[in-house]
């Protein structure tokens, strides 16, 4: 049986006090998915290309929704091995903002989205 | 006990491996739960990298700590100095110059022109700058014809640079200096707010509350300066201004030939009575009276390695290999050699040191000349030079009174050099011979052997010029010429039975002609192909057939 840390942040809405431990695949993959989206590359000591870089990405003028998609779902198929065992979809939507624009990432496994970053 | 690791396995992804092994056995998990993506594997992964790091600094922190196996220059100088080393700095070109009046009438105040002490003049071929070195603060000269004086000049510019006392024990102070540009080994004054302090070696030497500091070859640039603790050299107080004041020189590039071109101009102006400023240029004449020598560069830092384990610690010259080690250190020499003669049976000459130097030709070579063309007064040292190594001996105050040196003179002997050579058809002889000269000058002007010179050295380097297919050389001495001449049947002399050239203790072996053979040929002192000279090449061609293009690649294969 499965068991890893459970980590997500007390800010979380679904964030469950008391667990410190976790038994679910899909909350593991989710939790690491979660990891690569909020770290950028560098940031994890010799493991340069950990991270996607969301936040330059998105503000970067050259670079498309595909990209990100792509940037993403070329750091879960690396990094997080039980990818083949998900079907795991990426959708990038840009908006217009206040001062600029922002990003929502949603990822969906197994068709059901199960986790939504707005990065502004 | 807990097993994770083997020492035998202590490779960082072994390590890893083994702690993955340990974990999925333990917990029963798959390997992929613990992917960086993951808390547990990304808190392991960093651990095992910091693990990874602390081993690569303990490895170069034991590494850089071994003076023959450390990487970086700056441990190479901070180990060097841990062993009492001191590595030499640059030291400037220095000579004799006459200054005389050119008879010109100018307007000034009275007919007496002074002339500061460091006055800056420019070498206008070189654009090196020098600087006068007088006697006192400012010499006087009366503009009548022929007035003249003879002064000695330093390649270089001083410079100065100021710090500010603490009034703590022990300061110290790093003084850097420009790139390539080099801080002269003497010509450095420490003043404490305008009063000189002197230099001394070591803090010991220092006496008690005495004016003085160490000045020490900086790890990096330039010097570092120490001051005393109170017992030993007075402490500089709080706010108290020192002022170091430098000669920055070039080195070996401000060294000038004596009967090399030259042209120097004043840069900087003299004065009349009343302090009006003199534009020297118009009034002066300058001319070299010695040749402007002894300029080198700083201690390469691979000497200063070799050179650190001999470091006599209490700085006296006392020995062969203190004198070696005090020369060495000048960078200036190709051959240095020092010794005593005790099994002469002798005993008047048993405090005495013979030191045998021979200046480095590579210093002193033009860009158009090479080992044969340089003039042979090159390869030893001219009077002034030596009486500059004496003073500098006096100077050091290293000397021990008991111990008398003497700079001897190299024994010049002369050969020739013989070689039959049979080169392939397609290549021409003018090539070859060009190409045999140049690698036999570049041999001859770094050769440090003291003992012989082997031929096979030669044949060697002959062998792979391009085109060589066979050769055979000989030396020809000669002193063994006139001996053979005056008796066929004397004793072979300066060659050994190999035919290799053999070198006694003060002998300076030169490939130079103008002297005669035993057969009463004339080695002249060229190397025009058509005469006989240092080097006499006898060629016959080959044809090159498929046989010998395969031997060739055969021998190249084998090489």
């Amino acid at each position: 049986m499965l068991k890893e840390i459970y980590h997500r942040s007390i800010n979380d809405p679904t964030y469950q006090e008391g667990i410190l431990e976790h038994s679910d695949a899909i909350e593991a993959y989710v939790q690491k998915i979660k990891m690569i989206l909020n770290t950028s590359r560098g940031d994890i000591l010799a493991y340069p290309n950990f991270g996607v870089n969301l936040g330059e990405l998105i503000f970067n003028h050259d670079v498309s929704g595909e990209k990100i998609k792509d940037e993403i779902i070329s750091n879960i198929i690396q990094f997080c091995p039980e990818n083949k065992f998900f079907e795991t979809k990426v959708d990038v939507q840009f908006k217009r903002g206040l001062t600029h624009d922002e990003a929502l990432v949603d990822i969906f496994i197994n068709g059901t989205k199960y986790l939504g970053i707005l990065v502004k | 006990m807990l097993k994770i690791f083997n020492t035998a396995r202590i490779r960082y992804d072994e390590l890893y491996a083994d702690a993955l092994t340990y974990l999925e056995e333990k917990y029963g998990q798959s390997r992929q739960v613990f992917s960086i993506a993951s808390p547990f594997g990304q808190l392991l992964a960093v651990m095992l990298s910091l693990g990874r790091l602390i081993f690569f600094y303990i490895e170069d922190a034991i590494t850089e700590l071994n003076i023959y196996k450390a990487n970086r220059d700056e441990s190479k100088r901070g180990l060097v100095r841990l062993t009492g080393h001191d590595p030499s700095r640059a030291h400037a070109a220095s000579g004799d110059l006459k200054i005389s009046y050119n008879g010109k009438e100018i307007d000034m105040y009275g007919n007496t022109l002074i002339i500061p002490n460091q006055l800056k003049i420019i070498n206008n071929i070189t654009g090196l700058p020098y600087v006068l070195s007088l006697q006192s603060n400012e010499t006087r000269m009366t503009m009548i014809p022929r007035s003249s004086f003879i002064t000695k000049i330093l390649q270089g510019e001083y410079e100065v640079q100021k710090v500010t006392g603490t009034g703590k024990k022990l300061q110290s102070f790093a003084i850097s200096v420009k790139p390539n540009k080099y801080m002269d080994q003497q010509l450095i004054n420490i003043y404490v707010n305008n009063e000189s302090w002197k230099v001394y070696e070591s803090l010991w030497d220092i006496p008690y509350n005495a004016k003085g500091c160490i000045v020490k070859t900086g790890i990096t640039s330039g010097i570092d300066l120490f001051f005393g603790n109170g017992y030993n050299g007075k402490i500089p107080g709080i706010g108290e201004e020192i002022t170091i004041e430098y000669l920055l020189t070039e080195g070996s590039e401000g060294n000038i030939r004596a009967e090399e071109t030259f042209n120097f101009s004043f840069d900087e102006p003299g004065y009349d009575l009343i302090g009006n400023e003199i534009e020297l240029n118009e009034i002066l004449l300058t001319t070299l009276v010695s040749s402007v020598s002894y300029g080198s560069d700083p201690e390469p830092l691979q000497l200063s390695v070799l050179l650190a384990p001999r470091t006599s610690r209490n700085y006296v010259l006392a020995n062969e290999t203190n004198y070696i080690y005090f020369f060495e250190k000048f960078n200036y020499f190709s051959i240095i050699d020092a010794f005593v003669k005790y099994d002469d049976n002798d005993l008047s000459n048993d405090n005495e040191i013979y030191i045998f130097l021979v200046p480095d030709v590579n210093k002193r070579i033009k860009t158009n000349e090479n080992y044969f063309t340089v003039p042979e007064a090159e390869f030893t040292l001219k009077s002034d030079e030596k009486e500059k190594i004496y003073k500098l001996i006096e100077q050091s105050g290293q000397r021990l009174t008991s111990v008398v040196n003497y700079i001897i003179d190299p024994i010049i002997r002369k050969y020739a050099i013989n070689i039959s050579i049979e080169i392939f058809e397609s290549y021409s002889k003018e090539y070859i011979t060009q190409k045999i000269e140049d690698k036999l000058s570049e041999y001859f002007l770094n050769l440090r052997r003291r003992d012989k010179i082997p031929k096979s050295d030669l044949i060697a380097i002959i062998e792979n010029i391009e085109g060589v297919d066979s050769i055979n050389l000989w030396f020809v001495c000669e002193r063994n010429e006139v001996s053979k001449k005056q008796n066929p049947n004397n004793k072979t002399i300066g060659l050994d039975d190999f035919g290799d050239i053999i070198i006694a203790k003060d002998e300076l072996v030169l490939i130079r002609g103008n002297w005669i053979d035993r057969n009463d040929i004339l080695y002249e002192d060229t190397l025009n192909p058509n005469k006989t000279g240092m080097i006499n090449i006898a060629f016959k061609d080959k044809q090159v057939t498929y046989n010998t293009e395969k031997h060739q690649e055969n021998l190249t294969d084998l090489k």
